[in-house]
């Protein structure tokens, strides 16, 4: 592979994160470094946010998300810079997780891990724990695929074209999907609304 | 876009709109007192999704993290790459150990012979970092092999972890190539291999963040 330089942004971070996305993406496709890691600044956190709670493992996902970084390195030139990366970035993890998933399933090693949501600190109260609990339930209450949708456009910052690319599945469908759980949430959230106002 | 535009409500509320969409929606809005009634009352899940907190955000690469100081690196992620082109560890790194044939060179002496004919063969390369995981012909034997990273501090090792349970501790040479052989194939069953800076006796869990993984059944293009 060749050596990035530092320099189509200026080799400067600051300046690097004043370009949009799509210059950023031409500047990597000719190896600039500072635009690669300004990218990397502005979306790693989402693209792990969708991992994380597709496998539920902080760990994995972590580096499921760094994986994603490197393939955007590699296959930079691939990439159709009209596209938003974002969302190639998290199909890319997305494609790897479904794998990673599937085969932690076929072993028996190790417990499928817990979705994680940050335990309420002590003296936040009873009633943030109960929103928390709550919020939880609402979530885990929904079909799978209704869910994914939901956690894709909501921490991924997805649109649902988007989300329909990435899992292969036809537009309606995923609007289908993200409307009926809207509505799911709505009922299942509505007697904790003054809580969450 | 949907046909009736009253049905984008629910995604205008998660923010799931193409922007194209969501301008048109929101033109909608001036004239439709039902949606924007319906748009309020998904207030009270985008605030609940709002109390939902993630884990941490995601640490610094290890390259960056952790070996930062004496020892420069290259960026992690360039490193990633550049050596996932030059077919390195086990082709380069481990011919200086068999030709030298010290002792303790022995497991590569046994890798060597498992890289032509392996039937499985996942790389990793990460800060420096290269491990590269082979199957043996007739998947006898499963190969772990780890090179690029400095002399574990005092009672320190690198331990290997395979769906988060471990087989055993990788062992130094002197060309400073970890390897690990087990008797097997390790890799058919296995979602992740990695490995971890532990103990010198090893850990019963992984204690520290992973230094670099392979993921042998993960699709990672698009």
């Amino acid at each position: 592979m060749n050596r990035g330089s530092r320099g189509v942004c200026t080799g400067d971070k600051s300046a690097a994160e004043g370009f949009d996305d799509r210059f950023l993406v031409l500047a990597v496709q000719r190896r600039d470094e500072s635009a690669f890691e300004a990218l990397y600044r502005r979306h790693a956190s989402a693209v792990f946010a969708v991992t994380v709670r597709e496998l539920g493992d902080a760990d994995l996902a972590g580096e499921l998300t760094q994986l994603a970084f490197i393939r955007l390195w590699e296959r930079a030139a691939t990439i159709r810079v009209e596209s938003r990366v974002r969302a190639w970035l998290i199909m890319v993890a997305h494609n790897a997780a479904i794998d990673v998933a599937r085969q932690r399933r076929n072993t028996t090693t190790l417990e499928a891990a817990p979705v994680t949501i940050s335990p309420d600190r002590a003296d936040d109260g009873a009633l943030k724990a109960q929103r928390s609990t709550a919020v939880r339930a609402a979530l885990d209450a929904l079909p799978a695929e209704q869910r994914q949708a939901v956690e894709m456009a909501y921490f991924g910052g997805l649109t649902q074209t988007e989300i329909a690319q990435i899992l292969r599945e036809p537009l309606g469908t995923v609007k289908g999907r993200i409307r009926l759980a809207m509505r799911k949430l709505r009922s299942a959230l509505g007697p904790f609304q003054e809580e969450f106002a | 876009m949907t046909n009736n535009v009253h049905d984008d409500v629910e995604a205008y509320a998660l923010g799931a709109l193409d922007p194209d969409e969501a301008t048109v929606f929101e033109d909608h809005l001036h004239t439709c007192e039902r949606c924007r009634s319906e748009l309020a009352s998904f207030a009270v899940v985008r605030h609940a999704l709002d109390t939902i907190e993630l884990p941490p955000p995601m640490r610094l690469p290890p390259a960056v993290g952790r070996f930062g100081g004496e020892r420069k690196f290259a960026p992690w992620w360039r490193n990633l790459a550049v050596a996932a082109s030059l077919a390195i560890v086990a082709g380069g790194a481990f011919a200086g150990g068999v030709i030298r044939g010290h002792a303790e060179d022995a497991p590569e002496v046994a890798v060597s012979g498992m890289v032509a004919g392996a039937v499985e063969d996942f790389r990793a390369d990460r800060g420096g970092a290269h491990l590269r995981v082979l199957v043996g012909p007739h998947r006898e034997q499963t190969a772990i092999v780890l090179a690029g990273l400095p002399t574990p501090s005092a009672g320190r090792g690198y331990q290997v972890w395979i769906n988060g349970q471990s087989p055993g501790m990788l062992r130094r040479a002197r060309n400073g190539v970890e390897t690990l052989i087990l008797s097997g194939d390790r890799v058919s069953q296995a979602y992740r291999i990695g490995v971890s800076d532990e103990p010198a006796g090893g850990s019963p869990k992984r204690t520290t963040p992973s230094i670099i993984a392979v993921y042998p059944h993960a699709r990672l293009a698009s």
